[in-house]
């Protein structure tokens, strides 16, 4: 029976743990995270946590009975500094090795650091862990002024958590619109309009140059020499993946761990799952995928491939985001869909637009149509054309 | 208030709830165990249960949202619903539930 160890405490890692024992794999079964606490939920970070408060407890994956009943154990605090893939064996930060039959790495991904000056100030901070998200509310609670930089997801529910909680909140987009990265046009204008009717300050098309402040950040200037005053300043301004383990062990990667349709990484017996893998489209080229869906997904399916029950990856990703309560729906096979169409009411608040390439549908937004929502994730799993969502 | 809930596997629970919490809060709180991928926020179906015949009828319907979540339920059937959407009221003390195959961690 093999012994099989996790890097990392994500969804990811998690869902990998689960999915062996729930896959009949009767080996060993070792989490190593560097967190100190148990695998959590990381959404409600930006989210809920922010403005309602509770523990890591409240968030957790799984209850103690879970990890007891699956014979599943945790190591906390532990970091691993190496991997021998020849010897299969890790270090572990503070001088400890450990040997592993099966390796799944579930690494997760960095913020991006802004690289200007000032960033280094104390109340200049990043949203990744359940321990920045306590030390953002910490900072919300004291702070009148916030700034965000960076107008994508993660910026946007902190964006509107802040204004939630009653401070000043401005956001600063280099781009020219929001989420710019994941979203439609139409879609970014929606959000736009939603932040600045409830009092966010959104600048697009602003670039932060500086930070300014004696001890802390007192104001974020912008490259046209605005000057916005900010006591409190949210970074986010994307992730790169954590594949920095694998490449110094010479496992192949770029930007992301190279996985193929089973999650196995190019070293013997090592898989990488979530956020840190690039594996192959089912529509060509290899993609990254950052969603929950992704992790559970991929955890699962390494899981599926040691414990000799593997199946093939044909996902449809879906994602979800809560901004001031106006949930966004996204569904997609991972394809780019250039013609888009809109169903429903734009200026109602309550439409869909669809992505077509080719006449193959490839994705779908949704504001207040869940019913869209629902439907396009449903086609997408058998594939679709403009001709089964558009016949009205 | 309590609450009489089938697991996964077919055995029985008696949890305690709170009023004013939802379902999924009152599992969660518990030693069962549920998947809620998606951490209660109606998107992921996952935290499916089948509420017993004779209470469906006191329950409020479930909104347009939940409904729609319902359709990508593995094994819906009309006693669906989605323990993250189900708002603990007094009146529903005892209310008895089935945890459905897809909420399984």
């Amino acid at each position: 029976m093999s012994k099989v160890v996790i890097v990392g405490g994500g969804h990811a890692g998690f869902s990998a743990a689960a999915g062996l024992r729930s896959q009949g794999h009767e080996g060993e079964i070792l989490i190593l995270s560097d967190e100190a606490h148990m695998p959590y939920h990381r959404p409600p970070l930006s989210k809920a946590l922010l403005v309602g408060g509770g523990g890591a407890g409240d968030i957790a994956l799984g209850k103690q009975a879970f990890y007891d009943r699956n014979d599943i154990r945790v190591r906390l605090g532990t970091k691993v500094t190496a991997i021998d893939c020849a010897a299969r064996v890790l270090s572990l930060a503070g001088g400890g090795t450990l040997g592993y039959d099966r390796l799944i790495l579930a690494l997760g991904a960095e913020n991006r650091c802004l690289p200007i000056p000032g960033a280094g100030f104390p109340n200049v901070l990043y949203l990744r862990c359940y321990d920045d998200a306590v030390a953002a509310r910490d900072w919300l609670g004291r702070s009148d002024r916030v700034a965000v930089i960076g107008g994508g997801f993660v910026g946007l529910e902190l964006a509107s958590a802040a204004n939630r909680l009653g401070r000043r909140v401005t956001v600063i987009e280099a781009s020219d619109r929001l989420m710019s990265r994941a979203v439609s046009p139409e879609i970014s204008a929606h959000y736009l309009d939603l932040h600045r009717s409830n009092g966010v300050d959104v600048r697009v098309k602003a670039k932060a140059s500086r930070i300014e402040g004696d001890r802390a950040a007192s104001a974020v200037v912008l490259e046209d020499g605005t000057r916005i005053g900010a006591d409190l300043v949210f970074v986010g301004v994307g992730i790169r993946p954590a594949d920095r383990l694998a490449a110094e062990a010479g496992i192949a990667t770029q930007d992301g761990i190279l996985v193929d349709g089973h999650m196995r990484t190019s070293a013997p017996s090592v898989h990488a799952v979530g956020d840190c893998a690039r594996f192959p489209s089912r529509h060509g080229g290899l993609i990254r995928v950052e969603s929950v869906q992704n992790a559970v997904d991929q955890g699962l399916l390494a899981a599926r491939d040691i414990a000799g029950t593997a199946a093939p990856y044909a996902p449809v990703h879906w994602f979800w985001s809560d901004q001031f309560g106006v949930k966004l729906q996204m569904a997609t096979i991972g394809r780019d869909g250039a013609d888009r169409r809109i169903a429903g009411d734009v200026a109602g608040g309550k439409f869909t637009v669809y992505a077509f390439d080719d006449g193959v549908l490839t994705g779908a937004e949704s504001v207040g149509r869940p019913a869209d929502h629902a439907r396009v994730r449903k086609l997408l799993e058998r594939g679709a054309t403009a001709s089964d969502i558009l016949e009205d | 208030m309590k609450l009489k809930v089938t697991d996964q596997d077919g055995r029985n629970h008696e949890i305690e709830a709170a009023p004013g919490a939802c379902l999924l809060d009152a599992i969660l709180g518990s030693d069962l165990e549920i998947a809620a991928q998606c951490g209660g926020c109606c998107s992921c179906a996952t935290c499916h249960v089948y509420v017993a015949e004779e209470w469906r009828s006191r329950l409020a319907e479930p909104d347009e949202e939940e409904v729609a979540m319902l359709e990508l339920a593995m094994e819906p059937t009309d006693r669906s619903r989605l323990s993250c959407q189900l708002r603990l009221t007094d009146d529903l003390d005892g209310l008895a539930v089935t945890l459905a195959p897809g909420s399984r961690i």
